[in-house]
């Protein structure tokens, strides 16, 4: 009962500029909850991407290189060698797209790599040989 | 328009430059659908509409093979405002050819570098002087 009386005892004796300061303290305690809640969020999210198409990247790059050790090992078929190419193609064209559409990538980057690999592999005397 | 499609007209594998060294190569699809087709759509005069998509891809050769036999017997002008390509999977396809496959083979048909055919075929189209021709035009060299 004493302690509440001596709380409404002490709000009373406020005058309109402390009311006012108090005011200002909540609305810029909110404030800088807010702007450092977005901000933090603004930038998981952008890393959460940025590491989402490093990854696809990366398994591209595991897949380019198990094809490579299969075809060195002569564990591939011949004839599943263009419809491998088709699908990695349309793969990384459309990532590339969508990179650029959010990164600015130039979207055809690897173009020249992807077309050089599958020149020559496809137009080489091994797949002349064994493409029946 | 005519339309013809590589999977629906030839064969879903399409595979390498001549028939000596594989099945389905762009020599057959040549002599056995797109010199036909196109020879269909210059009499009637339309456009030819050649639709690449929808196979288990293709090595450059086979394109180039086909289109390139195509530019040496009807020449440049005429096959480039008779023909359409269609490669909406594969769009570097389209550039290959209209950039690189065409030019090298209407240079290859000026200096008279006759193409290599290493099958028999039936006698096929050629624009001489502006008319049509069907003959045996090149035989497979005796091995």
């Amino acid at each position: 009962m004493g302690t509440t009386s001596c709380c409404l005892n002490f709000l009373c004796s406020l005058e309109a500029a402390d009311w006012i300061a108090i005011f200002g303290v909540i609305v810029n305690a909110g404030l800088a909850f807010w702007i450092v809640k977005t901000i933090q969020n603004r930038l998981t999210n952008k890393r959460v991407l940025k590491d989402y198409f490093i990854n696809e990247f990366k398994d591209i790059r595991n897949e380019y290189k198990t094809f490579l050790t299969n075809l060195y090992l002569n564990t591939t078929h011949p004839q599943k060698i263009i419809p491998w190419f088709k699908l990695m193609n349309i793969k990384v064209d459309d990532l590339m797209s969508i990179v650029n559409a959010k990164y600015k990538i130039d979207e055809k980057k690897l173009k020249p790599y992807q077309i050089d690999l599958r020149e020559l592999i496809t137009n080489s005397s091994f797949a002349s040989s064994r493409n029946g | 328009m005519k339309t013809i499609s590589v999977l629906e007209n030839f064969s879903e594998f399409p595979a390498l430059r001549h028939c000596n060294i594989s099945d389905e190569s762009g020599e057959k699809f040549y002599h056995k659908v797109l010199n036909k087709a196109f020879k269909e759509a210059y009499v009637n005069n339309e456009k030819l509409s050649v639709n690449l998509d929808a196979t288990a891809g293709y090595a450059s050769s086979f394109l180039d093979e086909a289109f390139g036999n195509l530019v040496y017997d009807f020449t440049l002008d005429v096959v480039k405002s008779k023909i359409e390509i269609i490669s909406e999977q594969e769009p570097h396809w389209k550039e290959m050819i209209l950039n690189q496959t065409y030019p090298q083979w209407e240079s290859r048909r000026k200096s008279k570098q006759q193409p290599i055919v290493t099958a028999n075929h039936e006698a096929w189209y050629r624009l001489i002087n502006n008319e049509l021709k069907q003959e045996i035009w090149e035989r497979p060299a005796a091995v």
